[in-house]
């Protein structure tokens, strides 16, 4: 037979199958036989290996199951532990918000863990009984899930495998249809000729202008930012701006506070108003964990769209860092606020060539930015419409927010070695969130920082240069840690002389140094309540008091222009 | 320069606008330069290799062509020597070397030289060797013309990641060149729309899955777990080669040239010869034509033929990457090919036999096939054989767990949707068929498929799987 037809099958016909040699047909089996028992026996030393590996000089300690979901208050996990050469062993276990106690001993063994709850459980082999040496370790996860919740899913995990079995049905009548009978050998490829004229670039031009329409209905319209995942935080920055944009006027003189997640913890609206009522003066919070002064602009633009809404604005400036890892999320929660226009601006607003690529794209096609938002839609839209139809419960939630309610007294770092010592009081996952926001940012991030805030803020001011608005900048409280590399610059080297001078007034740098201790804070950088609560009071008292004084010398920022901006102001014109 | 990055299609649009506005004979020129800059712009150092195994097999072909006897089998064995040199010292010698050292209990360290992987050096080899092959064996007249050999070895839609050309292919295009018709630069259009979609939507989301899954297994015990994964990875690779395939393809039409068909719905193989009709075309066949018919020319018996088909299996295995995982993937099947030989043999004329051919059993054929090879994935992805052993007792559910289903709604939906496309191609070509649609239907099907490239890729560009081969 043709040696061809023995590897691909082709053209294999049975008339041609010589007569059965049964020596032949009995070698052949032997050796096939021969082959699968090396194979069984390869695959066998394999997991005898595996077996093996834990008690050939490899400490180790696993937990079966790793993930657990615990339903009635508890749940069990085994835990398998090996010094891996027969010598004494300690396994410890922390429990959340627990010190490590003594679970086992013994070179190794295995010990069932009746007792799990809700929480991350770190089991540690040791060598010995003072854990100075950490053979292996192990982390068990525990998720709490109500009644109800494993009801729900448990009906979505019959859905989905009845989904399964519906798509089975389909496919097989699909590849019913689809079969010929007999094995295909040949596969026709694209065709070559056309009975007709084909107008293919026409065709396409129509194709890609027609796109170009869809998406401007769906996305640029406001029909889809309407239904965005409320808990993203493109959704977070539309539903607030949306609000605000809704909001009828209160009669009295409106202030509006822009800022990142400093000010978003940092200032209390309920505290603002109980103080600057008596003066007039009724405060919005626009701030927004993870926004940059780009999309305040064009919050502003779509909040204020004459310019003349609010009193006063009051916009944070001071020392950060921007990782241009960050460019799809800054790209996605600005997208909301976007028109077409704002390609280059927007755009020329990222560091890297692939993030100004991406931000241009979603300026024209606004759904390349709401990507996984689709696909989430798409996958769970009944939790969708119920999150959106929560809108409401969340803007009281975010209302309320009173900040975290710990400090961090008696935790101090040392920014020379990164060491951190913590005070007793903090949890497991209080340290973590500590050590997370201890990052050492790269001179390039923090540069991209101060460029955006040397960029935009010029533009805010050039938005109201010729409103009665006020512009008032303010530094953040910087952290409980200021001996951070981060923290070494100045204040004034922030932002240029000519930028702050062109303001209404700015609050001075020292006006928060303050806070700027660990009972102030919750983590690196964001105050906690007690921290919100002198914040909001000093800063409340600053802009009332300069505001009054403001009141005497009406329009006095318009026309304020300086000749290096003049173009930045062509651009907004454009 | 990924096919699916902004860069390469930048390049791609300045290469075609340029090739079309000056004469052929530039052109080739052009485009030959275009593609050692698409090469270069990977590693620059590696077009010494490139540029030696052209020049080489160039002079050695014109040679072969004038010469006979041993003279002609030395200059192949030179050609052997050159490319399987290159190709055995930067993709197998530290392979080789550290396993040679393990046997012998010698540090691997010390053996070992980290050599890096010039990106597509599997595939020029295979396309070099074949001229060679051709010229010996007087299947083709050697190539006189140094521009257009450099240009069938380098030309960059297919150097990185194949499909695998043969000369005989590509250098009789050339005299025949002539501005590409409507419906080829149409099908050429549909073609590259294809791949990104095959690429971007499905490979790249099929690999979310099986990256959660084989970055550590052991982390995700129980048969469904390793069957979601295994699965993913299965359709991953297929959408990741098959769409650089599609786009490979679709820039050639673009530009005027042919490359042949390197997958033809490989879902729907009813057993593991039509599997290797299916998956990759161009490997298989080259393997069938240079590796498996000369040494299985003469030689009778069964036993010979199942032996040659093993280790043949067993070299494509290898060629995919030094590593013994993918000895035994070529292993496993070369393994179900001669089983199936056998079962094929052992039932003609039963009532299975029967049974098997009637059309309602085709779906059942089709699945049985689909998950043998989605079982090979667990030699195909994991790094060592302990894992795969791993991942193999979990698929068998030897560990007694079910685990958990990692495949998401939308995965799941992606799934049957690419099954339920598979089987429309292959019963009516309607995607070859969109390039003679009227606009009415073309207009529509491109603005769905730019909508779905737009809102559905997985973030940033992901390499393409069969760069590492």
């Amino acid at each position: 037979m043709n040696a061809v037809s023995q590897l691909k099958g082709e053209v294999y016909k049975r008339s041609e199958v010589e007569p059965r040699n049964s020596w032949a047909l009995a070698k052949t089996r032997s050796a096939l036989a021969a082959v699968v028992v090396c194979f069984a026996a390869c695959l066998g030393a394999v997991g005898a290996g595996t077996a093996a590996g834990q008690s050939s000089g490899v400490p180790a300690i696993t937990a079966k199951p790793q993930h657990v979901t615990v339903i009635d208050g508890r749940d069990t996990t085994e835990i398998h532990w090996d010094t891996g050469n027969g010598s004494m062993g300690f396994v410890f276990v922390t429990g959340p918000e627990r010190k490590p106690v003594l679970f086992a001993t013994g070179a190794k063994g295995t010990q069932k863990v009746p007792w799990i709850r809700s929480g991350k459980y770190v089991f540690e082999l040791y060598s010995d009984q003072d854990r100075r040496t950490l053979l292996a370790s192990v982390v068990v996860f525990a998720s709490a899930e109500t009644e109800a919740a494993s009801q729900g899913m448990l009906w979505r995990s019959r859905a989905r495998w009845l989904l399964v079995l519906v798509l089975f049905v389909i496919v097989y009548f699909a590849v019913y249809l689809s079969s010929t009978g007999t094995l295909r050998t040949t596969f026709p490829t694209e065709p070559t000729t056309s009975p007709r004229p084909l107008h293919v670039r026409r065709n396409l031009l129509l194709g890609i202008a027609a796109f170009i329409c869809l998406d401007g209905i769906i996305f640029h319209s406001g029909l889809y930012v309407s239904i965005l995942a409320p808990d993203s935080y493109a959704g977070r920055l539309a539903v607030i701006t949306r609000a605000e944009k809704q909001r009828v006027p209160s009669g009295l003189k409106e202030v509006l506070v822009l800022g990142d997640s400093r000010m978003a913890e940092g200032f209390s609206t309920t505290v603002a108003d109980e103080l600057g009522s008596a003066a007039g003066f009724k405060f919005v919070n626009l701030t927004e964990p993870a926004s940059t002064v780009n999309s305040w602009y064009y919050m502003l633009r779509e909040v204020d769209p004459a310019a003349r809404r609010y009193s006063a604005i009051v916009v944070p400036y001071g020392i950060g860092y921007e990782p241009s890892t960050a460019d799809p999320l800054r790209i996605s929660m600005a997208a909301p606020l976007l028109r077409y226009g704002d390609c280059f601006n927007f755009a020329s607003a990222f560091q890297r060539w692939s993030g100004r690529f991406r931000a241009f794209t979603a300026c024209i096609l606004r759904g390349s930015a709401y990507q996984s938002d689709v696909t989430d839609l798409l996958e769970h839209p009944i939790v969708r419409i119920r999150s959106v139809q929560r809108e409401a419960e969340r803007l009281h939630s975010r209302a309320v927010y009173k900040g975290r309610d710990y400090d961090l007294v008696g935790t101090s770092y040392d920014p020379t070695t990164g060491q951190v010592t913590f005070a007793p009081k903090l949890t497991e996952a209080q340290r973590a969130a500590v050590r997370k926001s201890l990052i050492q940012p790269s001179q390039s991030d923090m540069e991209y920082s101060l460029k955006l805030q040397r960029d935009w803020i010029p533009r805010i001011l050039n938005r109201y240069s010729k409103s009665s608005t006020a512009i008032v900048l303010t530094p953040v409280p910087r952290g409980p840690f200021v001996d951070l590399p981060v923290f070494s610059m100045a204040y004034h080297s922030v932002l240029p002389s000519v930028i702050t001078q062109r303001t209404t007034f700015s609050v001075p740098e020292q006006t928060f140094e303050f806070l700027e201790k660990p009972e102030y804070y919750f983590d690196a950088f964001h105050l906690n309540a007690k921290g919100r609560q002198r914040f909001t009071e000093t800063l409340v008292s600053e802009l009332v008091g300069r505001l009054r004084s403001a009141d005497s010398k009406p329009h006095f920022n318009s026309g304020f222009q300086l000749a290096a901006d003049r173009p930045l102001e062509s651009n907004e014109a454009n | 320069m990924l096919f699916n990055s902004f860069q390469y299609w930048l390049f791609f649009l300045i290469v075609a606008l340029l090739f079309y506005s000056i004469p052929f004979r530039a052109g080739k020129v052009l485009l030959l330069c275009a593609s050692y800059v698409f090469y270069m712009w990977w590693d620059p150092r590696f077009i010494v290799l490139i540029l030696t195994s052209t020049v080489v097999d160039y002079f050695l072909g014109i040679w072969l062509e004038v010469t006979s006897g041993r003279r002609k089998k030395l200059l192949l064995a030179v050609s052997l020597v050159v490319n399987l040199g290159i190709l055995g010292f930067f993709k197998y010698y530290d392979f080789f070397a550290g396993s040679i050292a393990a046997l012998l209990h010698i540090s691997p360290s010390s053996v070992v030289l980290q050599v890096v992987l010039p990106v597509g050096v599997s595939f020029y080899t295979f396309a070099s060797l074949s001229y060679t092959f051709d010229v010996y064996w007087g299947k083709m007249k050697a190539v006189r013309n140094l521009i257009d050999y450099a240009l069938f070895i380098a030309f960059f839609p297919h150097l990185i990641a194949g499909p695998i050309i043969r000369a005989r292919q590509f250098i009789s295009q050339i005299p025949r060149w002539r501005r590409p018709a409507a419906i080829v630069v149409q099908s050429g259009i549909i073609l590259v729309l294809s791949g990104l979609l095959k690429k971007m939507v499905f490979a790249d989301r099929f690999a979310v899955v099986s990256d959660a899954y084989f970055k550590d297994p052991l982390a995700h015990p129980g048969w469904l777990a390793a069957w979601s994964g295994c699965l993913a990875f299965f359709m991953q690779v297929f959408f990741d080669f098959s769409g650089y395939t599609d786009i490979a393809r679709g820039c050639a039409k673009l530009l005027g040239f042919e490359f042949p068909l390197n997958f033809a719905r490989p879902f729907l193989s009813r057993n593991p010869p039509d599997l290797w009709q299916r998956w990759h075309i161009t490997l298989s066949t080259w393997v069938r034509d240079y590796l498996f018919m000369p040494f299985s020319l003469g030689r009778k018996g069964r036993f010979v033929l199942y032996r040659n088909m093993l280790v043949v299996m067993i070299l494509v295995g290898l060629w995919h990457g030094a590593n013994w995982t993918f000895v035994v993937w070529g292993a496993y099947h070369g393994l179900l090919l001669i089983g199936y030989r056998l079962f094929d043999r052992a039932t003609v004329g039963t009532a299975i036999d029967r049974v098997m051919k009637k059309r309602y059993f085709v779906p059942f054929s089709v699945g049985l096939m689909f998950a043998a090879f989605v079982l090979s994935a667990a030699f195909f992805r994991p790094k060592t054989l302990q894992t795969s052993g791993y991942v193999l007792s979990a698929l068998f559910g030897f560990q007694h767990l079910t685990g958990e289903f990692l495949m998401t709604t939308g995965t799941i939906v992606l799934l049957f949707t690419s099954l339920f496309l598979a089987a429309a191609q292959e019963r009516n070509q309607f995607i070859d068929r969109l390039a003679l649609q009227p606009p009415r239907v073309q207009i529509p099907a491109y603005v769905l498929a730019f909508l779905v490239l737009e809102l559905f890729p997985a973030t940033g560009p992901v390499p393409f799987v069969y760069f590492q081969f």
